[in-house]
C-alpha cells in the first residue's frame, strides 16, 4: 500500500529526513516512535503533501502511484488521511460544511453522485456519537473553541467519516487524558480491517496499550534505525531512545 | 497632488444650468442656491483634506453632468414581505411620495450638492410605541446611459419614543453617474432602528452617502452596511449617542474587485454616560481595488461608563489590492472601557492546507475560507430573507473575485 524508499526531505536548507525506508501493507498498523526532532512529524507532513517541504531524493508510492507527484487534495481523494498534531481552528467554516465538502470531493473523484444531505447528516451524527462529540458542535466552526481533547476527537471523527485506506495519525494521543485516549483508540480500532492501514506517529507507548501495532519503528536522525514488534515499544518505554540514537 | 479641485468655470456654468433646470423651482430655493455656491467655491475634495485622504474626487472637477432622463429601469427585486419604495434617478417611482416640502438640513463639502439638488427621499415617521409590522425597502436606482448624470436623494427616518422599525436602503445603477444620498435619522428614547445599507454601484459610478444619526436615551441603532459595488463609493456615518444608555452597533462588510474603491468613514460620538458602541468591519480587496475604513470613537468628558469596541480586519486577494484601516479613539474622561484591534492579511496557509488534506481542492478551499472571513457580519443580519439574499450576493461577488485572482495568478 505505502512504499517509501530512501526518502530525503528538507525544510528550507535543513535536511530532516535522511534516507527513510518504510513499507506498509494492507491491514497493518505501524507505530513510528522516536525522540523529539527525529523527523516524525516531517514524515507525516511530507506524505500528506503539506507545502514547505522539499523532497530531495527517494520515492514514496501509494497503491503503486507516485504519491509525491500528487497535490494534497488528490492524495486525500485517493484514500490518505492525516490526523494533525495541532488541528487548525477555522472560524466561519462549520465542521459539517467541511465534512460535506470532503465527502463529496471523494465522491466526485470516484465518479459517484453527491451524498444526499439527509444521509450525510445521519452518517456524521452516528460517528460523532461514537467519539463522544455533541452533534451541536458540528454546526460550530471547525475546531473553533474546542479543547485539546475535543480537537483530537474531532480528527478521529473526520477519519471515521471519510474512511481512509491509509490513516497517518501524528501524535493524536498527545495531551489526552485516559478517557479521551480510550475514545480515540476505539475510533482507530473501529477502522481496522484487512484493506485499511494505519501509521501511528507517537512519543509514548501509552496509546499502543489500546491500539496493538503490528510493527514498531524507531525514527532517529531522519532514518528508521530499528524495527520490531509491539515488544519494542515496551523496551523503548524502559530504556529510552539514547542507546538507539548512539547507534544511529 | 492635484491642485485644480476648484470647479472649472465651464463646469460651474453647467452646474448652474442644472440647478436652474432641476432645483430652482423646489421649495427652499435660497438655501439650495447657497449650498450650491458653497460647493462651487470649495469644489470636490482632494486628498489634502484629511477626511478625504484616501478618496480623491478631484477628477470630477471638470466633468459635466446632465439631468437624468428618467424612464426605464432594470428589474428590481424588493425583499419579500417588505414595503417597497423605489427611486429612479432621484425621482420617486413606486411607493408613496414621501417628502416634498421638507427642508434639507444643510450639509457642507461635497454633500452640499445634496442640499442643493435633492428633491425627494424616504420620509418615515414612526409614532410613539409603534412597531412597523414589516421592513421598508428603499431601492435607489441610477443610470447614466448616454451621458454622465447626477441625482440626489435625501431621506428622513424618525422614530418616536419606543418605536421600532427596519429600513433597508439599497443603491444600484449602471453607466456613468454621480449620486449622493443623505440619511437623517433620529431615534427617541427607547427606540430601536435596524438599518441596512447595501451599495452595488456600477463600475463608472460615484456614489456618496452620508448617514447622520442621533440616538436618544436607551435607544438602539443597529446598522449593517454591505458594499459590493464596482465603482467609487464613499459612506460617511456620523452617529451621536446623545443621551444616557444610547447604543450603536455597526457591522460593515466591503468586497472590492476590479478597480472598485470603497471608503467607509464612521464617526461615533459618545456625548452621554453609559453609552455603548460596537464597530465590526470585514473587508476583502481583490485585483486592483482599494478599500478604506476609518473609524473614530470619541468619548466626551461627561460620557462616563462608556463601553466601546472596534474590530477591523481585511483580507487582500491580490498584491495590487490596497486596504487602509484606521481605527481611532479620542477619550476625554477616565471612566470608560474602550478597545480596538486591526488586522490585514491573506488567507491562513495552514487552514488552506487543512481543508486540502481533507480532499477539498484548492479553489474550493479558498472560496470556503474567504466566505468564512465575512461570516461574522453576514450571519449577524437579523432578517432571514435579507440574510439569504446577501449571502448569495456576497458569494457571487467573491466567486467572481476569486476566479479573477486565479486567472491573474496563472498569467503571472
Amino acid at each position: 500500500m505505502l512504499e517509501i524508499n530512501n526518502l530525503h526531505a528538507c525544510i528550507g536548507t535543513k535536511e530532516i529526513l535522511k534516507g527513510l525506508d518504510l513499507t506498509v501493507n494492507p491491514g497493518e498498523v505501524h507505530a513510528i516512535m522516536g525522540p523529539n526532532g527525529a523527523g516524525k512529524s516531517t514524515l507525516a507532513n511530507v506524505l500528506s503533501g503539506r507545502p514547505g517541504y522539499i523532497v530531495t531524493a527517494g520515492s514514496a508510492t501509494f497503491n503503486g502511484e507516485d504519491l509525491l507527484a500528487l497535490a494534497a487534495e488528490e492524495r486525500a481523494c485517493r484514500g490518505l488521511f492525516l490526523g494533525f498534531q495541532y488541528p487548525v481552528e477555522i472560524p466561519g467554516v462549520s465542521n459539517l460544511t467541511l465534512l460535506k465538502a470532503a465527502i463529496n470531493a471523494r465522491r466526485h473523484h470516484r465518479g459517484e453522485p453527491e451524498m444526499s444531505p439527509v444521509d450525510l447528516l445521519a452518517w456524521v451524527r452516528e460517528h460523532a456519537r461514537r467519539v463522544e462529540i455533541d452533534p451541536k458542535m458540528l454546526s460550530r466552526g471547525v475546531n473553533e473553541g474546542f479543547s485539546g481533547g475535543e480537537k483530537k476527537r474531532n480528527e478521529i471523527l473526520q477519519m471515521l467519516v471519510l474512511e481512509p485506506t491509509l490513516a497517518i495519525l501524528d501524535e493524536t494521543d498527545s495531551g489526552l487524558d485516559i478517557d479521551a485516549l480510550k475514545v480515540v483508540a476505539h475510533g482507530i480500532n473501529t477502522l481496522r480491517s484487512p484493506e485499511r492501514s494505519t501509521v501511528l506517529v507517537t512519543h509514548y507507548q501509552r496509546l499502543l496499550d489500546y491500539v496493538k501495532p503490528d510493527f514498531v519503528h524507531v525514527l532517529a536522525a531522519g532514518r528508521i534505525v530499528k524495527s520490531g514488534g509491539p515488544e519494542l515499544a515496551l523496551e523503548l518505554e524502559e530504556r529510552g531512545y539514547g542507546w538507539l540514537e548512539q547507534a544511529a | 497632488m492635484r491642485s485644480r479641485n476648484v470647479i472649472a468655470a465651464e463646469a460651474a456654468q453647467s452646474w448652474h444650468a442644472l440647478f436652474d433646470q432641476i432645483a430652482a423651482s423646489l421649495p427652499s430655493a435660497a438655501v439650495r442656491r447657497t449650498a450650491l455656491d458653497g460647493f462651487l467655491a470649495t469644489g470636490f475634495p482632494t486628498k489634502r483634506i484629511e477626511a478625504w485622504k484616501y478618496t480623491d474626487l478631484s477628477v470630477l472637477a471638470e466633468a459635466h453632468f446632465a439631468a437624468p432622463q428618467t424612464t426605464a429601469h432594470p428589474a428590481l427585486h424588493p425583499l419579500q414581505g417588505a414595503t417597497p419604495v423605489v427611486f429612479v434617478d432621484g425621482v420617486c417611482a413606486q411607493g408613496a411620495e414621501l417628502t416634498g416640502s421638507e427642508l434639507p438640513q444643510p450639509l457642507d463639502g461635497v454633500y452640499a450638492l445634496n442640499t442643493a439638488f435633492a428633491a425627494t427621499g424616504l420620509k418615515l415617521e414612526v409614532g410613539r410605541g409603534v412597531t412597523l409590522p414589516q421592513p421598508v425597502h428603499v431601492i435607489a436606482c441610477r443610470s447614466g446611459a448616454r451621458t454622465a448624470t447626477t441625482s440626489h436623494l435625501c431621506h428622513h427616518i424618525q422614530l418616536a419614543d419606543n418605536a421600532r422599525a427596519d429600513v433597508i436602503l439599497e443603491s444600484m445603477g449602471d453607466g456613468e453617474y454621480l449620486g449622493t444620498d443623505t440619511v437623517h435619522i433620529q431615534l427617541g428614547s427607547g427606540a430601536q432602528l435596524r438599518f441596512f445599507h447595501i451599495q452595488a454601484s456600477a463600475a463608472a459610478a460615484t456614489e456618496l452617502a452620508n448617514t447622520q444619526v442621533e440616538v436618544g436615551r436607551d435607544a438602539h441603532f443597529e446598522a449593517y452596511s454591505v458594499d459590493v459595488g464596482l465603482g467609487l463609493a464613499r459612506h460617511d456615518f456620523n452617529i451621536a449617542l446623545c443621551a444616557t444608555g444610547a447604543d450603536a452597533d455597526l457591522k460593515a462588510l466591503s468586497i472590492t474587485d476590479a478597480r472598485a474603491h470603497t471608503d467607509t468613514r464612521v464617526r461615533i460620538q459618545h456625548r452621554a454616560p453609559h453609552g455603548r458602541s460596537r464597530i465590526l468591519f470585514r473587508g476583502i480587496a481583490a485585483d486592483h481595488s482599494r478599500l478604506v475604513f476609518d473609524g473614530l470613537v470619541r468619548v466626551d468628558e461627561g460620557a462616563v461608563k462608556t463601553d466601546s469596541d472596534q474590530r477591523l480586519a481585511t483580507l487582500l486577494l491580490s498584491s495590487h489590492a490596497e486596504a487602509n484601516m484606521k481605527p481611532e479613539l479620542e477619550i476625554y474622561n477616565d471612566d470608560v472601557r474602550c478597545d480596538h484591534g486591526t488586522a490585514t492579511g491573506q488567507l491562513d496557509p495552514l487552514a488552506l492546507f487543512y481543508l486540502r488534506s481533507r480532499g477539498v481542492d484548492e479553489s474550493a478551499a479558498r472560496e470556503l475560507l474567504t466566505l468564512a472571513f465575512v461570516t461574522r457580519v453576514l450571519e449577524a443580519v437579523p432578517l432571514p430573507a435579507l440574510r439569504d439574499v446577501l449571502r448569495e450576493r456576497v458569494a457571487t461577488s467573491l466567486r467572481t473575485a476569486l476566479a479573477r485572482a486565479v486567472s491573474t495568478r496563472q498569467a503571472a
